[in-house]
């Protein structure tokens, strides 16, 4: 049999390795239906909040470069707007599915409302490989799939943002496109846009310096100075390297970081300036080949079992699980990145009493910011770096006073306290609004 | 016995040195990676050659996502190639969340990482990374003038029970938020 044949047969069963299909749409149901019993939630407003308002599946076509017609799927999922018009990012993918669209959107619901921003959740994408596609082709299927979607976007329904493989310059393209259909100027139609454009200034450091605010007010609560704390970064992208810089600033000890190259750790703590000069000069901005006295190089699995006061996963999700959550010496986890705990770790840190302070509200930072940018475009009027800022802190602050009130009340951990808060808030919005006509 | 012969069989991978003529082979998949990489962000970008070469100098992000996306690619094929318990393999980058890294600086602009489904975890497969990545680094340092690269090519593994059981680099083939992109699958 020539190696042709065997390949030939293969290519025949296509699905021969594909990882396990998790349904996320009915994960995300069973958490709200979980909330729900215990906020005593009416069957009704259950049930709204059960499923999206809307759901718009598009055709987008596109002429790519060899002159061939291709015809991509879109999706635009728009779960709840009882707080106010819907937001979330838009991701181009080759599996985005109505499932992950749908569990994002409500996702982004319950992210809203934690950090009482007056929006509703939203997540779309269309299926493509953009890495396949030249710059040409991506922005007409951009422009074709905004115009696809603009029924049921705008700057009082809906405002996009950059997700997965999308970035600033997918936002702009949307805001011409919009414009130009419109023949007027709608700046304020996305977030996540150049700050030429309309962008924020501060929304680049806006996630990291949410986190570094969560780990400050937890802290706080544990009577403990952050100057006294000892913590350690796994990630050191935009979240992980401002978080550790801010709080490495506010007189916190950082004694370990990491990134896909590896780690590096000082028990006595790391010159996190040295080693932002390093990474900024470094030719893929990367720790590697950092050195310095008493410095010591670590894996990142390494890094995650460190005895140190603070842990913050900012890089990928899954990374704290049942195999290494009884070996965490952290006494608290604050989640920068998403999802990096799974369920049975959560279980079994909650067990052990460390406190985590959950992804939703840890690193809300970002989409914090995100309306501070929607509100500017609004007001055709920007604010300083300063100002924005000070807006960041005075939520993110409100925000954790407001979850841990709900965990001491409630005897949960600050994981459901954070959910019971922005379902209660939801629920009350739709209350108050009662139902239509 | 079968795992014992598979593991002394691992243990013999790791110690003996690759033979000259893979050696010489591994530099010149690492050659003909760099030029195919180089070429689908010529055509992606509408650019000659050099161009890219000059832009990816400047740390320009879309000829870096091009460029990673075409060494990927033959990186892929390679391992595959190589080593037939590579199932599958996926081009990753990541950020805390994905719109932190559309927000971010161009980060790691020229490194590869992927992510390499395999049926088992092999030194031999870690050899072979590594053989591959020093002939990138060589070949990149020669063509973009960079002395300070020390790696080309991250490549992480996983087995079935990885995926399975959604544990480290294995969760991110299933992650809600920032699933990598399979680019070659046996």
């Amino acid at each position: 049999m020539t190696e042709e044949t065997i390949r030939s047969l293969t290519d025949a069963h296509p699905q021969v390795s594909e990882p396990p299909k998790h349904d996320l749409w009915h994960t995300a149901l069973a958490l709200l239906d979980d909330v729900a019993v215990r906020l005593n939630l009416e069957p009704g407003v259950h049930a709204m909040l059960r499923q999206p308002e809307r759901e718009l599946t598009v055709a987008v076509p596109v002429v790519m470069d060899d002159g061939l017609i291709k015809v991509f799927t879109g999706y635009r999922v728009q779960h709840c707007s009882a707080r106010g018009p819907y937001k979330g990012g838009i991701r181009y993918h080759p599996n985005v599915d109505l499932n992950e669209v749908r569990a994002l959107a409500m996702l982004m619901t319950w992210k809203c409302a934690v950090v009482g921003i007056p929006y509703g959740g939203a997540k779309g994408g269309v299926q493509c490989d953009p890495s396949q596609m030249s710059q040409d082709e991506l922005q007409r299927m951009t422009r074709r799939f905004t115009a696809m979607i603009m029924p049921i976007i705008g700057p009082r329904r809906d405002i996009p943002a950059p997700d997965v493989n999308t970035n600033p310059q997918v936002m702009a393209w949307m805001v011409d496109t919009v414009s130009m259909l419109e023949r007027k100027a709608v700046m304020e139609i996305v977030t996540g846009k150049p700050v030429s454009l309309g962008g924020s200034l501060g929304r680049k450091e806006a996630t990291g310096r949410g986190v570094a605010i969560a780990t400050d007010e937890l802290l706080k609560r544990r009577n403990q100075h952050l100057s006294d704390a000892t913590i350690a970064v796994q990630g050191y992208g935009n979240v992980g390297s401002v978080a550790a810089t801010i709080l490495h600033e506010m007189g916190a000890k950082i004694v370990a970081v990491s990134d896909i190259s590896g780690g590096i750790y000082n028990p006595k703590g790391l010159d996190i300036a040295a080693i932002n000069k390093h990474v900024e000069a470094h030719p893929r901005r990367l720790l590697e080949g950092y050195t310095a006295p008493g410095v010591e190089a670590i894996t990142n699995d390494e890094l995650l079992l460190l005895d140190v006061d603070v842990l913050i996963p900012a890089a990928l999700e899954h990374q704290i699980h049942a195999d290494n959550a009884p070996f965490v010496k952290a006494r608290v986890i604050v989640e920068a990145a998403n999802g990096p705990t799974t369920p049975e770790a959560d279980a079994i840190l909650n067990d052990r009493g460390i406190v985590v302070v959950p992804d939703i509200l840890a690193n809300a930072g970002g989409v914090v910011v995100s309306y501070f940018e929607w509100v500017q475009d609004l007001q055709a009027f920007f604010w300083e770096e300063e100002e924005v800022n000070k807006n960041l802190h005075r939520i993110m602050v409100r925000s954790f006073n407001e979850v841990w009130e709900v965990s001491e009340k409630e005897g949960v951990p600050l994981r459901l306290a954070a959910y019971l808060l922005a379902v209660s808030r939801v629920a009350q919005s739709v209350r108050e609004r009662g139902i239509f006509p | 016995m079968a795992e014992t012969s598979s593991r002394m069989t691992d243990e013999v991978g790791a110690k003996v040195a690759m033979p000259q003529r893979s050696v010489v082979s591994v530099d010149e998949e690492a050659e003909t990676a760099v030029n195919a990489a180089l070429e689908f962000a010529a055509q992606k970008l509408g650019k000659p050659v050099n161009t890219v070469v000059a832009r990816l100098q400047e740390g320009d992000s879309a000829a870096a996502s091009y460029w990673r996306y075409g060494l990927a690619k033959q990186m892929a094929e390679c391992l595959a190639n190589w080593d037939a318990s590579v199932k599958a393999v996926y081009v990753v980058d990541y950020d805390a969340t994905p719109e932190d890294l559309a927000l971010g600086t161009a980060t790691r602009p020229l490194m590869v990482h992927l992510i390499a489904w395999a049926d088992r975890k092999t030194a031999a497969l870690d050899s072979l990374v590594a053989a591959l990545d020093r002939a990138l680094v060589e070949r990149v340092a020669q063509l973009m003038g960079m002395d300070r690269l020390a790696h080309m090519l991250d490549v992480q593994v996983v087995d079935d029970e990885d995926v399975e059981a959604c544990r480290g680099y294995g969760a991110a083939l299933t992650s809600l938020h920032n699933r990598p992109i399979r680019i070659w699958m046996r």
